[in-house]
């Protein structure tokens, strides 16, 4: 284990009780080693035992909860993140910045639509606390790792797509990267992702929770879209579970990046409407 | 003898956790009332928590909804195999409360509100708790085994929120140590009291 590995496993606690900075914790949940996850996930349940006497919450808080949760759909399960440690959950949070839907016909232009804009679960900080907090949170959806590849106990799931140390390290640098920016969307299949990324290293991530796959014979499709138009950064596959993916090439300033579904083999340009479009 | 009856986790509970995990179970193919049935054994320990780290009860209440909007929304993703329910709840309880502290505070008013909780909460802890769990009476024994600087820091950090930096600062002590303190602390934690589950 050299150095800079053991530097990142040595967070195990302090993740498990919620100590890390956003930033630490990005680190921790895109690099630690799945001792270190493991770890983690077991002084959770420790610290669990801490929480201390019982308070019962006033009885309007029952009614409150129950008529809340009668009209919130639930998220699909997840087979790839019960196999990994189920408490680290997605601290769901809306995003500050604006995500916008485009037409095909207007990539480039930039059409704002903001009805696929994630609404707000409660009320509470502002926008600019919320995009604070928007930009970190959400890495934990990021629960499993994709079939085949080494389950990582307490938290983060590294998809098919991060083939190899290099992408999980990219992918790692993006979110962790000090200028690093996130947006939360909605997909049209009811799951969420999260777009992340850097300016300062050009790259950018989305991080998928419970996307399914795409229809037989097409595939997903990643393009950064800018004056010129779109430009493909990969294509990558989905199965329901958690899942992130390094877009290909460098993101210029002012780029959107978007997704599409395409024929097996990817497009050159896009052929359908996107089912992702956010503004970097 | 009090010492036995604090060691052995009394059977009962162990029943209640697994109707706990039924639960979620059934809550994940939308049975409210299921839900229902978690809310109601759960929600004094979730309030606890909440309340203990926020102070604030408007905010405890607000962040308390959350848990179980979370909860019910994560529901299909919760694997029984894996831990206790009430585990799971606490667990984002913990995240949610300690997001909330950091996000709605500026650091001025957390300080003070830390001051405040630390003269105030203990008697309105007194007056206001339903009860005192067998297990908060362990964890509190167990956090007597520790040093003083390990169970400070892993005080600072579970029920006020901070960050390993910000307890650094906070104690005055470089933050390798802090970390080492929280490491160690956490493992001896994990041996005196098991693993939950």
């Amino acid at each position: 284990m050299n150095g800079d590995q053991r530097s990142i496993d040595d967070l195990a606690a302090a993740y498990a009780l919620d100590a890390l900075s956003a930033d630490e914790r990005a680190r921790f949940e895109a690099l630690a080693s799945p001792e270190a996850r493991a770890e983690a996930a077991e002084l959770a349940d420790t610290a669990t035992l801490l929480a201390g006497d019982s308070i019962a919450p006033p009885p309007t808080l029952r009614a409150s909860v129950l008529d809340a949760i009668a009209r919130e759909p639930q998220l699909p399960a997840d087979a790839a993140a019960e196999a990994a440690e189920p408490a680290r959950l997605p601290s769901v949070q809306p995003a500050a910045l604006t995500p916008v839907s485009i037409e095909p016909e207007s990539f480039g232009g930039g059409s704002v639509d903001p009805s696929r804009t994630r609404r707000p679960t409660s009320g509470g900080p502002g926008p600019a606390e919320r995009r604070a907090r928007a930009r970190w949170r959400p890495l934990r959806a990021v629960g499993a790792v994709a079939a085949g590849a080494a389950l990582l106990l307490g938290g983060v799931a590294l998809g098919t797509q991060l083939g190899g140390d290099s992408r999980q390290e990219a992918l790692g640098a993006v979110v962790s990267a000090a200028d690093a920016e996130r947006t939360e969307v909605e997909m049209p299949d009811g799951s969420t992702a999260t777009v992340v990324w850097s300016a300062e290293r050009g790259q950018s991530a989305i991080l998928f929770d419970g996307l399914s796959a795409a229809p037989e014979g097409s595939t997903y499709q990643a393009w950064y879209i800018d004056a010129d138009g779109p430009q493909s950064a990969g294509t990558f596959e989905a199965g329901g579970g958690a899942t992130a993916f390094l877009l290909d090439g460098a993101l210029t300033a002012g780029s959107a990046v978007g997704v599409t579904v395409e024929p097996d083999g990817g497009s050159d340009a896009p052929t359908t409407d996107p089912i992702l479009v956010v503004e970097t | 003898m009090t010492a036995l009856a604090l060691v052995a986790p009394p059977a009962i509970l162990r029943r209640v956790e697994t109707t706990l995990e039924q639960c979620i179970v059934r809550a994940a193919d939308g049975d409210q009332r299921a839900f229902a049935q978690l809310y109601d054994a759960t929600s004094s320990r979730v309030f606890g928590l909440v309340l203990r780290i926020l102070v604030d009860r408007a905010q405890a209440e607000e962040v308390a909804q959350e848990v179980y909007l979370e909860a019910w929304r994560q529901a299909k993703r919760f694997d029984p195999d894996r831990g206790a329910a009430i585990s799971w709840l606490l667990q984002i309880a913990h995240a949610r409360a300690v997001d909330r502290v950091r996000a709605s505070q500026s650091q001025r008013d957390r300080d003070a509100r830390i001051g405040v909780r630390d003269t105030a909460v203990p008697i309105d802890m007194v007056s206001e708790q339903a009860e005192i769990s067998l297990e908060a009476a362990r964890a509190r024994k167990a956090l007597r085994e520790l040093s003083d600087p390990q169970r400070e820091a892993i005080e600072l950090a579970y029920f006020d929120g901070l960050t390993q930096t910000e307890i650094a600062e906070r104690v005055g002590a470089p933050l390798g140590t802090v970390k080492t303190r929280l490491r160690d602390g956490m493992v001896r934690l994990r041996g005196i009291l098991g693993v939950t589950a």
